[in-house]
């Protein structure tokens, strides 16, 4: 019942043998071995699970694992580039906008997809964003800080 | 999630050909959004999943001349940023914009949203106060069904199991009209405690309400078009008398059941004031054009 | 003391490029060859009898390699005091129980497997509310005999008794403690003032669902990796009831996504344990979100009676308070708590007269457990809830009410203990400020929506008499690492404690390595709760520096023919005091190659922490009243809120907290403890409950339990979290003290207060949902 799974992932090829049942959350973790992406309540409601998918944030357990062939999907192990955190992560580290660290692959990866679409954004923009990410440890409070000042930065 | 076979059509042919084959055997995949929870939860366990998500020709949105059709496959988060449907149909993007959350809107689709006739969704209301149809199709041909005659029970509708929703067409409002929708929720983004679309079409300059159209999200088996509500104001100058007035009748025509966003009593509430605010909203809005 | 390099700064958290690259490693993160997946099926009756179990079918199934029932134990049980069977034998006592396991090759075969399962069940009465169960001759008995029950030693301190009598056979346990004469106090009182105040079951909902994975170990032991709280109490009762010797089970606690008190009963690691025995491979049992809202130990739910009596002239003069709580079918650590619970009406305010009981009762609900603030979310709301009323009812500002009534240092509290190191009125100064008490709101009114303003003040305590363990190992080059039982749960503790050994080492941060919770390498320690892991695990790594260092010291001082107390250490040098020119290097020291030394091999420092150094006396009278001691962390909240007065919908607009911690280890990371606060004390206020009916769980999900999201919470400029000055705790290292505990329990009751200043509505009970806001504003209408 396995199928050929070919896609693109943190900008590296892969082709993988998966039963199509399987989520791409359960493909990433368990196939490709790229635990950073979360599983936190498989209904698509807490957004741990959250990876880019042709640059949009979407939840990978609710997303059947055939679904992402041929696509481009980013997971937080692809976000520092070269050795060098992306600004988002630095962010997070400087502003302690995580704690036990569960929510912060999602949350980061939220971010990205929003900050790509709206470089620096607002406040609200960011909430907007956001609220599909749950957070337990931090009250979101130094989450937004982070995400605004990695806004903030001119980017180029 | 129990095993399944994994079809993936190339073109509306082949799936309307796959569906007639595989009928109540098969589930269709299009953003997955509530599907893949549903197997999850093994509530569904369907012998095939057809994913028509690569099909082509069924994600866009188009002004026509009467007016916009968006296709099935069209994502939320691509209505909800839409420059056509924000000029035309503002309620819609309001809808979107707190329909579950960023990430779901990115890939869940209208046609899945409506397929999948939750009652509490946030589309069909809006789309029920516009006389709104939805174009489906099957190997045998194709049909056209307003809206308001889609739902017939909790989660299910009209579509038939080898039928395919291809497309959502919304006319356009008359001079002098306008529509409003709220969603009144616990937190941003839950199931309604009540969610209201009102549509109302006002007489030039005389202040009188030709005619309203309202629809009731959540608080019923499907999403429910408040007849009596709109009705009553059809004919009547807009005073504040006359929409609240509308709103206890919706309040009436509201069939909720208790669960944990609130109690009967309390949802009905909330139907009866916001179908006092979007009567308002939307007859400013009709104003205003 | 000397200007500190490392405590004291903000230094960033040593977790971090781990957690925001995606490679720190949570227990479900790591999976191991032949690894099977255990699924637990669980009870559909509050309470039955068990008859036939039929596993057949499932074990026939392709791909499933054992199903167990409670057959196939251990002899040992779970629960506080023992109670719970891991699997359920005769009869199931919640709705959610372990009833069978099953382990398959992959989730969906397991899944599959428990519909197979055929279970015979005879229903039998059922009892869910407390102050029922807790009647005399109560018709339906939770559990026959329990009372007879041991006691476990690992809580040696906490005086678990049952002196229920027989007649009361759903009561575990019953506390009490009195000071002075509460009948005279009430007398002499000029308003006495007395509610009830009910509070509904809430979960921890940390991001993290709990996880066991277990492997089976060539000689007969086991290697235990969970999102466990406490691995080294894990260790010690796992072996204990697999009857296994102490190190053959080890137990491992990775990152721990959250926890808030809901990782501490060896969840899902006895199932993977007997899974594993069974099938001789490794086994994962991975809780759904489902199963953490059935079987996680979620918070009691309870109600508290209290009475207040005061003086004209503001001083508190009585308080008597009930409080029933509902431990559920089984023993958790509410039975703890059932004694723990009485902090939040006893260490802030000054009171004469004083009565508590209270009484922790089965029911057949899904067992209860703890949950961040140990009874402090409940207590202080009906506390402070009251401390409001009577501010008004005797016609005083509710801040300056609680500020002449607040403890000063040196007084001893209502526990026998004194209060020491606390700020509690320069919190309370800071939230006023902040708010603007006193002062009208910009805005009264707009549409609907009314603005009102509340305040709070409380006190918790931290565990300061538990025992703590940790080894310091130094290596040549100058690095060290420490290794210590605590759980990095997300409260930065692996941060904090590489700043104390940073600062004893006078090194960077980055220089520290951390072993935690590793039971064949890490030293005991009782667990990462009660606010007790930066004041107990730090004065611990803190001996352990101070101990390898003397040895180094000793060593080097035989060298240079000085005396060791002369001898100082900067940065991997050691140097004869008023030198500036080092006198060896550490590597020295050591043998060349750098392994260990010649005389005493490794250079291991051990840190040993016990509590206090207490009086006679002293002792004797912290035994007598409370029997454990503490430290207290004080703090207060003031915020602003906006109703809406058709839909009774409450939005919290401005939150200000302010806590204190003694010296703030890392004031960064503290401040991130207070924002936590923020989150969980206005979801707790206004939105979660867990709606069971008929001891039936009805919302065990995130879409109908409602966490807050970023848009439910103020965020930015609304939120203002403080820190005080920062008065040095004489017993906690460089003077820092814990305090995260604390940071949400007072934000209900600031919420009661200000919807009563914006509307003239008094809701007791949790959560304040818009719907009984409504409720209460129609009621006052008529």
């Amino acid at each position: 019942m396995k199928m050929p799974l070919q896609f693109r992932v943190n900008g590296e090829d892969y082709e993988v043998y998966v039963e199509p049942w399987k989520t791409l959350l359960e493909v990433l973790r368990d196939e490709l071995e790229l635990t950073g992406t979360k599983a936190g309540c498989l209904a698509g409601e807490c957004g741990t699970c959250t990876v880019i998918v042709d640059g949009k944030a979407v939840k990978s357990c609710l997303m059947l694992a055939p679904q992402a062939a041929g696509r481009e999907i980013m997971t937080v192990e692809g976000l520092a580039q070269g050795g060098k955190l992306h600004p988002l992560q630095q962010a997070f580290i400087d502003h302690f906008a995580f704690q036990c660290g569960f929510c912060t692959p999602g949350m980061l990866m939220s971010s990205k997809a929003l900050l790509d679409e709206n470089p620096h954004p607002t406040a609200d923009d960011v909430k907007e964003g956001l609220y599909g990410n749950f957070c337990r440890c931090t009250g979101y409070v130094k989450i937004l800080e982070a995400v605004l000042a990695a806004g903030a930065k001119p980017r180029g | 999630m129990r095993p399944f076979e994994y079809l993936a059509p190339k073109d509306l042919d082949e799936a309307c050909s796959l569906l007639s084959k595989h009928r109540d055997e098969a589930k269709i995949l299009s953003g997955g959004q509530s599907l893949v929870a549903l197997l999850r939860q093994r509530l569904v366990s369907p012998a095939y999943v057809i994913d028509i998500r690569r099909v082509p020709g069924l994600d866009y949105i188009r002004e026509d001349k009467d007016g916009l059709s968006i296709g099935a496959l069209t994502t939320h988060r691509t209505v909800e940023i839409s420059p056509a449907v924000a000029k035309r149909f503002p309620m819609l993007a309001e809808a979107e914009h707190r329909l579950a959350h960023r990430q779901v809107r990115n890939w869940g689709t209208i046609g899945g949203n409506l397929s999948h006739a939750d009652p509490g969704g946030d589309l069909a209301p809006s789309l029920m106060a516009l006389g709104a149809e939805v174009k489906v199709v099957s190997a045998k041909g194709k049909r056209t069904i307003p809206v308001v005659e889609f739902f017939t029970d909790y989660m299910v509708t009209v579509i038939e199991p080898d039928e395919i929703m291809v497309e959502v067409s919304i006319p356009y409002l008359k001079a002098g009209s306008g529509g409003a929708y709220h969603k009144e929720s616990i937190r941003a983004g839950d199931r309604p405690i009540a969610s209201v679309a009102a549509v109302v079409s006002l007489d030039g300059k005389a202040g009188i309400i030709r005619s309203a159209r309202i629809a009731l999200g959540g608080v019923g088996l499907t999403p429910i078009l408040a007849k009596e509500a709109g009705k009553s104001l059809a004919g009547k100058k807009a005073t504040a008398a006359v929409v609240l007035e509308a709103g206890a009748i919706a309040a009436r025509e509201a069939q909720p059941t208790a669960d944990v966003e609130g109690s009967v009593e309390y949802k009905r509430h909330i139907v009866g004031l916001l179908t006092r605010d979007m009567l308002n909203l939307a007859m400013a809005r009709a104003q205003s054009k | 003391m000397d200007e500190l390099s490392t405590v004291g700064k903000s230094v960033p958290r040593v977790d971090g490029t781990e957690k925001v690259t995606g490679t720190a490693k949570f227990t479900n993160d790591f999976a191991l060859p032949r690894m099977l997946y255990g699924k637990v099926l669980r009870s559909p009756y509050p309470h039955a009898r068990i008859g036939r179990i039929d596993v057949s079918q499932a074990s026939k199934l392709p791909g499933v390699k054992a199903v167990l029932t409670g057959k196939d134990n251990p002899e040992g049980r779970m629960g506080v005091v023992l109670d719970r069977p891991i699997v359920a034998e005769d009869e199931v006592r919640f709705v959610g129980e372990a009833v069978a396991l099953v382990a398959a090759e992959s989730l969906e075969v397991a899944e599959e497997a428990l519909d197979l399962i055929d279970v015979e069940y005879e229903e039998l009465p059922a009892i869910f509310d407390a102050e029922e169960a807790m009647k005399p001759h109560s018709e339906v008995v939770v559990q026959p005999g329990h009372h007879l029950l041991p006691s476990i030693p690992a809580y040696a301190g906490h005086n678990i008794s049952f002196a229920t009598a027989e007649e009361t056979p759903n009561v575990y346990r019953a506390f009490h403690i009195e000071e002075g004469d509460i009948e005279q106090g009430f007398r002499e009182s000029d308003v006495v003032l007395e509610n009830r105040f009910v509070f509904t079951r809430t979960q921890h909902c940390a991001m993290e669902p709990h996880c066991a994975m277990a492997r089976p170990e060539p000689d007969g032991g086991f290697t235990v990796w969970a999102s466990e709280q406490h691995p080294s109490e894990a260790q010690l009762f796992l072996s204990r009831i697999f009857k296994l010797p102490v190190p053959k089970v080890r137990v491992i606690a990775p990152y721990i996504g959250g926890a808030f008190g809901g990782k501490l009963f060896v969840m899902g690691m006895p199932w993977a344990m007997m899974l594993a025995r069974r099938t001789g491979r490794p086994v994962k049992v991975v809780y759904s979100r489902e199963e953490v809202f059935v079987d996680g130990y979620s918070d009691v739910p309870v109600v508290i009676y209290i009475k207040d009596g005061v003086k004209k002239d503001g001083r508190l003069w009585a308080r008597s308070v009930k409080a029933v709580i509902n431990c559920g079918a089984y023993s958790g650590r509410v039975l703890l708590l059932t004694g723990s619970m009485v902090m939040g009406a006893t260490v802030n305010y000054r009171i004469p007269h004083f009565w508590w009981d209270s009484y922790c009762v089965a029911t057949n609900e899904p067992v209860s457990g703890s949950f961040r603030g140990f009874g402090g979310v409940q207590l202080i709301h009906a506390v402070e809830s009251q401390m409001d009323m009577l501010a008004r009812a005797i016609g005083m500002d509710a801040y300056k009410f609680r500020r002449m009534n607040l403890y000063k240092e040196g007084e001893i509290n209502l526990l026998g203990q004194p209060t020491h190191a606390v700020e509690a009125e320069e919190c309370l100064d800071k939230v006023a400020e902040w708010i603007g008490w006193g002062k009208k709101p910009e805005k009264r009114e707009e549409g609907p929506w009314r603005i009102g303003r509340g305040i709070s003040a409380q006190g918790k305590g931290g565990l300061v008499s538990p025992y703590s363990l940790a080894d310091v190992k130094v290596h040549f080059d100058g690095t060290i690492e420490i290794r210590h039982g605590a759980t990095e749960v997300g409260q930065g503790c692996n941060t904090i404690l590489s700043q104390i050994a940073a600062e004893e080492f006078q090194i960077p941060v980055g220089k520290v390595r951390q072993i935690s919770g590793d039971t064949a390498v890490t030293p005991y320690d009782i667990t990462s709760t009660a606010n007790l892991t930066t004041f107990n695990t730090g004065n611990t790594v803190r001996r352990a520096c101070q101990d390898a260092k003397r040895q180094i010291f000793e060593i080097a001082a035989e060298r240079l023919k000085v005396k060791a107390e002369d001898l100082e250490l900067k940065d991997g040098l050691i140097y004869t005091r008023g030198k500036t020119e080092a006198a060896l290097k550490l590597g020295d020291i050591f043998v060349p190659g750098g392994g260990g030394t010649a005389k005493r091999g490794e250079i291991i420092g051990h840190g040993v922490y016990m509590g206090r150094d207490l009086s006679k006396e002293e002792r004797e009278r912290i035994l007598k009243k409370f029997g454990v001691d503490y430290m207290f962390c004080h703090g207060a909240c003031a915020l602003e809120v906006a109703v809406n007065t058709e839909t009774g919908e409450v939005k919290v607009l401005r939150i200000a907290q302010c806590h204190d911690m003694g010296t703030p280890i890392n004031p960064q990371a503290c401040e991130a403890q207070i924002d936590s606060g923020n989150g969980f004390g206005v979801g707790r206020a206004l939105y979660e409950e867990i709606v069971i009916e008929n001891g039936v769980t009805v919302n065990p999900n995130f879409v109908d339990y409602k966490i807050p999201s970023m848009l439910e919470v103020p965020l930015g400029a609304e939120v203002s979290s403080m820190l005080p000055a920062g008065v040095p705790h004489e017993d906690g290292p460089y003077g820092g003290k814990g305090f995260g505990e604390s940071t949400n329990c007072g934000i209900s009751p600031a919420i009661a207060g200000a919807l009563y200043d914006a509307v003239g509505i008094r809701m007791l009970d949790l959560p304040i949902t818009r719907e009984r806001v409504l409720g209460a504003l129609k009621a006052r209408a008529r």
